[in-house]
């Protein structure tokens, strides 16, 4: 319908595929009159299929690096191709679809609204609705459909934020800090959620500081002072 | 209530509660708002402008009074039924241009929401070309807020928010995180929206919304003190007959009490 901000739902690449390619991407910000190098140097490959984490200390980068990979930044310097390589405009939902921090629900928009966004946008609601009212049943609780993001907790949003991102079938889910409210058991379904979402064929990238999902994982990526390891792809460079 | 009038007010007293005690934000405020005019909210903090502004967007409710948007009365009505005179009636823009939109969606996407929200005609309606055109933004249609000027985001903010025509838009301090420039052209924006029939009203401490606006409301310890148009400023009367003196004449009254004469179609106040 548009090629505009969701646009057309895009659904997975056969596995194996490559998603995201860059070598020695950098970013810096301006933070008042000094210059902050959020992002030394960062080389990774992400496939089709796979469901990554990303793991780091606090400023390392991993935000920095979501918001290149998602097309929200563009990089100072190094090289990025992908779903949101940097030739002007925000790639689609279809293509990206982010798990903010700040979440970003529609404060207006009910819990089944929210996630059936993406749909409404690309203009395949009627098509959608059955996939988005799984998701809602897997995550978030059919019962609170109805009600607005400010009458249920933050671990309800958080994981309604997550359904919105999933209901495109996205060729790339970036995810930050998506557990950072859930306790055990729902971090757990939540990351059961992202590793079914990769073996339909999108690719996972998942910042997170919860070491116990990391075997839930295909891969670790480590980042640390703004550099992330070459990493060959495809293979395991670490693991849980 | 005028046929004309977009938003009444009647009586409308609000009361909190808090440790150190009540506080009477409102005491009685009578006020109507003209359809298709610009109408600015002033006082000192503490003078009741929130309160009357999350009244009349229907983000409260008074605790004695009534309220009417485009003809429906608001007192009683469900949780449920205000969210849906929020999204059918009512506009609101926040005073921080980033508590207005969404980061993930573009310009004219925003615009589709919004027309989504509101309903009716609003929903089956074009893609916001005109109004984007309106406000200086027809070439920012697939922009997201993060590449948007502070100016561009508000400009948005009040698109959104007059989206469907609704009969009235609620804004705090909208010019109060904008630069000088980024504020003139907002403002000019906001004139042309009033043109095509949406009462704004919005609270500031800006000169150059008073300007603007056909008609200055003053609030002072949460009354109605003047209602000003760009001719001349006049003292309210309210219900019970009550009118605010001004401070520098509240000087002459130490005791609190006055003799009040009629003669001659005036009347007098002074000292006992």
């Amino acid at each position: 319908m548009s090629a505009e901000g969701f646009g057309e739902p895009q659904g997975g690449a056969p596995i194996g595929q490559v998603v995201v390619e860059a070598a020695g991407l950098r970013k810096s910000y301006r933070r008042g009159p000094e210059e902050v190098l959020a992002l030394r140097q960062a080389d990774l490959t992400l496939r089709a299929g796979e469901l990554v984490a990303l793991v780091g200390p606090s400023g390392s980068g991993k935000t920095t690096l979501l918001n290149l990979l998602c097309g929200w930044e563009r990089p100072d310097g190094g090289r990025l191709t992908g779903p949101a390589a940097p030739d002007g405009g925000a790639p689609p939902w279809g293509k990206v679809a982010v798990v903010p921090q700040d979440l970003g629900l529609v404060d207006e928009l009910s819990v089944a609204e929210n996630v059936q966004l993406p749909l409404w946008l690309a203009g395949r609601l009627e098509g959608g609705r059955a996939e988005a009212a799984a998701l809602l049943e897997r995550l978030v609780l059919a019962r609170h459909g109805d009600r607005l993001p400010a009458e249920v907790s933050l671990g309800e949003r958080q994981r309604v934020a997550l359904a919105r991102a999933m209901v495109v079938g996205p060729r790339l889910l970036l995810a930050d800090e998506p557990t950072g409210h859930q306790d055990a058991d729902w971090a757990t379904a939540v990351f059961d959620a992202m590793a079914a979402l990769a073996a339909e064929g999108s690719c996972c990238l998942v910042a997170t500081h919860s070491d116990e999902l990391l075997a839930k994982v295909d891969r670790v990526l480590t980042i640390g002072d703004g550099r992330l390891p070459a990493d060959a792809g495809g293979g395991s460079s670490g693991g849980g | 209530m005028p046929a004309e009038a977009a938003a009444s007010c009647s009586g409308l007293v609000k009361i909190y509660w808090t440790a150190t005690g009540e506080v009477h934000a409102l005491k009685g405020v009578d006020v109507v708002f003209p359809a298709a005019a610009v109408s600015a909210v002033v006082g000192p903090s503490g003078s009741g402008k929130s309160s009357l502004l999350r009244i009349l967007a229907a983000l409260d409710r008074p605790t004695a009074g009534q309220v009417q948007i485009g003809g429906v009365q608001l007192s009683g009505l469900s949780v449920t039924r205000l969210r849906r005179v929020r999204r059918r009636l009512l506009g609101y823009v926040f005073q921080r241009p980033a508590d207005n939109l969404i980061p993930y969606l573009t310009v004219a996407e925003h615009l589709r929401l919004a027309a989504r929200l509101r309903g009716g005609r609003a929903a089956a309606g074009g893609d916001g070309g005109e109004l984007l055109e309106l406000l200086g933004l027809a070439d920012r249609r697939h922009h997201r807020p993060r590449e948007l000027s502070g100016g561009e985001q508000q400009r948005l903010a009040f698109a959104r928010a007059v989206v469907g025509d609704p009969p009235l838009v609620v804004a705090d301090e909208p010019t109060a995180e904008l630069d000088r420039a980024a504020g003139a052209a907002l403002l000019a924006a906001v004139g042309a929206l009033a043109a095509r029939g949406t009462a704004l009203v919005l609270a500031t401490h800006d000169p150059a919304v008073v300007a603007l606006s056909e008609r200055t409301l003053y609030l002072r310890h949460g009354a109605m003190e003047a209602e000003a148009t760009r001719q001349e400023a006049l003292s309210v009367i309210d219900e019970a007959g009550r009118v605010q003196l001004p401070p520098e004449a509240l000087g002459l009254f130490p005791d609190r009490r006055a003799r009040i004469g009629v003669e001659e179609g005036r009347v007098w106040i002074g000292p006992p």
